[in-house]
């Protein structure tokens, strides 16, 4: 870990980052300096290129041009120090699999080839199932789970790779409020242990009270910084266009909805 | 149907060629089809093996042009799996290329692919129908297949090919799984998927290309796909759907051989002047398509038989409270 004393400050540098879909761009021009230690909310309305930044961030998909650097290294050196969260719909949960087989997945980038799960390996599996509340689904075929167990079991997987640095493409979409509780604390423990998590989000009444930083995406990036200053009303303009109408709306909901999941988050962990 | 006779399969040495050549060519088959099946590509082996076709002309006709002659039969079945393999690869990349570069939506462009590279086999075949008249009769064997003239050689071509296949799949079976479930996923991993995507598709491509002995261009897609719709009938369990899809696959292989020998044996018996025959390909795919019926009606929880019984009777519980 000598390494570690000579990181760069940031875990992810995007530089100049373009990206398209045949001739439509898709990404244009971003450049991203993020820290450490932060809860990151990336908001745009759909077809922004939320997933789309994570993907090529990831690697899954190839830019037009740009550089991604993590820890100012290229993905492949630190490739095990990152986990992503897709979709909860890119996947045939059909699949023959059970719930514990999938959250050992987790820890297939870490063996290696030619390496299967030893007991370590399905003792952390089993913490982590515990962890996220489905520790009786364990068995199960992964069909047999509902919207918001899935995305536990994602989140469950992730969390195995004890990665330091997370994507999750929409992770509380569809997600029932007991889920949405469990996870949100999950990702604050894992920002208290000095870890950067990045989520897709769509819920702005909620992103006050998740979020430490925003990234606002149209394509372009509109802003990136602390929530405090970058999440509001005339940023969120600028992220949304036409539709600010429907986000006037919305605002004087958000503190009120804000209380309730507070009082929850609050309730649940005393 | 005693023990004997059954056995005799394994040992008799006209019986032994086709009868183990056949399992172990559709062992093969049905472990590679269960990775396309779960992949949604099923139709990817119909193409295959529609797409060698073509190559299984180019190679009687080069015989032909080098005056190789029918009784030279391990040269010639050379000549025509390289060009099988050789055209099935083509077929393959023409489906890549339509639907990456042309986009060409994936049904199309299978379809497309199907019809064009078999319509070139069919008018190849024409063509050797008159210039190599003696070779003729080979192409034949590839259309339908005939496995009854399969030899020793067969048991070790086949024998081969599963033992690779096995191998393959249990080297890397924890990353064809992760794969298979979540390509994107698996390459946030550091998996080289791309590396093991060919693996799998030279290993479908040999798997098709050698099956078509056999069973022949039409119907070896249903050796891939038969085994694995009746596997995942039965599990949650990818390994255990795997090893289930092998055994059918071996069944099919095994009792198709059992009832093209003895039921032409009792048709010859009841109607002697009908001289029916029953051919061996057929015969397997029939009893793997048998099975995969009995499995998509009766098996336990996923069954349909099953499911309507289990619906009944919930209603009536409900009409007797």
């Amino acid at each position: 870990m000598e390494s570690k004393s000579k990181e760069s400050p940031f875990v992810l540098e995007i530089n100049q980052l373009r990206v398209n879909y045949d001739k439509t761009p898709a990404l244009r021009n971003i450049s991203l300096s993020i820290p450490a230690g932060l809860l990151i909310g990336i908001i745009g309305p759909n077809g922004a290129g939320k997933s789309t930044l994570i993907k090529a961030a990831l690697g899954l998909l190839k830019p037009l041009s740009g550089k991604v650097k993590f820890w100012n290294q290229p993905l492949q050196r630190v490739r095990q120090r990152v986990a992503y969260v897709p979709q909860r719909e890119s996947v045939d949960w059909d699949f023959p699999v059970t719930v514990r087989d999938l959250v050992v997945m987790g820890c297939y980038g870490r063996l290696g080839l030619f390496h299967s799960p030893e007991k370590k390996d399905w003792v952390a599996t089993d913490h982590y199932l515990h962890l996220m509340g489905m520790q009786d689904y364990a068995h199960r075929q992964i069909s047999q789970l509902s919207g918001g167990q899935q995305q536990r079991v994602f989140l469950a997987r992730a969390l195995l790779q004890e990665a330091d640095l997370y994507f999750m493409d929409e992770p509380l979409t569809g997600v029932d409020l007991a889920t949405e509780i469990v996870m949100i604390q999950t990702l604050q423990e894992l920002r208290k242990e000095g870890k950067t998590v990045f989520i897709v989000h769509h819920d702005l009444n909620t992103v006050e009270s998740y979020f430490d930083w925003v990234i606002l995406l149209n394509r372009d990036l509109i802003a990136y910084g602390p929530r405090t200053a970058y999440f509001t009303p005339d940023y969120l303009n600028a992220t949304y266009g036409h539709n600010d109408a429907l986000f006037n709306h919305a605002w004087p909901f958000s503190s009120q909805r804000q209380c309730v999941v507070k009082n929850k988050t609050a309730q649940s962990s005393t | 149907m005693s023990g004997e006779s059954l056995f005799s399969f394994f040992t008799d040495p006209i019986l032994r060629g086709p009868t183990i050549g056949c399992m172990l060519m559709s062992l093969a088959a049905g472990l590679v089809g269960v990775i396309l099946f779960l992949r949604k590509q099923s139709l990817i082996g119909e193409v295959l093996s529609h797409a060698a076709y073509p190559g299984v002309m180019l190679g009687v006709l080069v015989a032909g042009l080098f005056s190789i002659t029918e009784n030279e039969e391990s040269l010639l079945s050379i000549l025509i799996l390289a060009g099988a393999f050789l055209t099935g690869s083509l077929g393959l990349w023409a489906i890549q290329l339509l639907q990456k570069k042309m986009r060409v939506s994936n049904d199309a462009a299978l379809c497309f692919v199907l019809s064009t590279f078999f319509g070139v086999g069919v008018t190849l075949a024409s063509d050797v129908q008159f210039s190599f008249t003696p070779l003729y009769r080979q192409v034949m064997t590839y259309l339908y297949g005939q496995a009854a003239t399969m030899t020793d050689v067969h048991i070790v071509i086949y024998g081969t090919l599963a033992c690779v296949v096995v191998l393959i799949i249990l080297w890397f079976y924890k990353e064809l799984q992760v794969m298979t479930f979540d390509a994107e996923y698996a390459k946030s991993l550091g998996i080289p998927v791309k590396s093991l995507d060919l693996i799998v598709f030279v290993l479908v491509t040999l798997s098709v290309v050698i099956g078509i002995r056999s069973v022949g261009v039409v119907l070896m897609s249903a050796m891939l796909i038969a085994p694995a719709v009746a596997a995942r009938q039965f599990t949650h369990h990818l390994s255990v759907m795997l090893a289930l899809a092998a055994f059918f696959g071996m069944t099919s292989g095994f009792f198709g051989n059992y009832f093209s020998v003895r039921l032409t044996e009792s048709l010859a018996l009841a109607y002697p002047a009908t001289r029916m025959i029953l051919p061996t390909g057929p015969m397997i795919v029939l009893v793997a398509g048998a099975i995969s019926a009995a499995a998509l009606l009766c098996a336990p929880e996923r069954g349909w038989l099953v499911r309507l019984w289990r619906a009944s009777v919930l209603a009536s519980e409900e009409r007797g409270r």
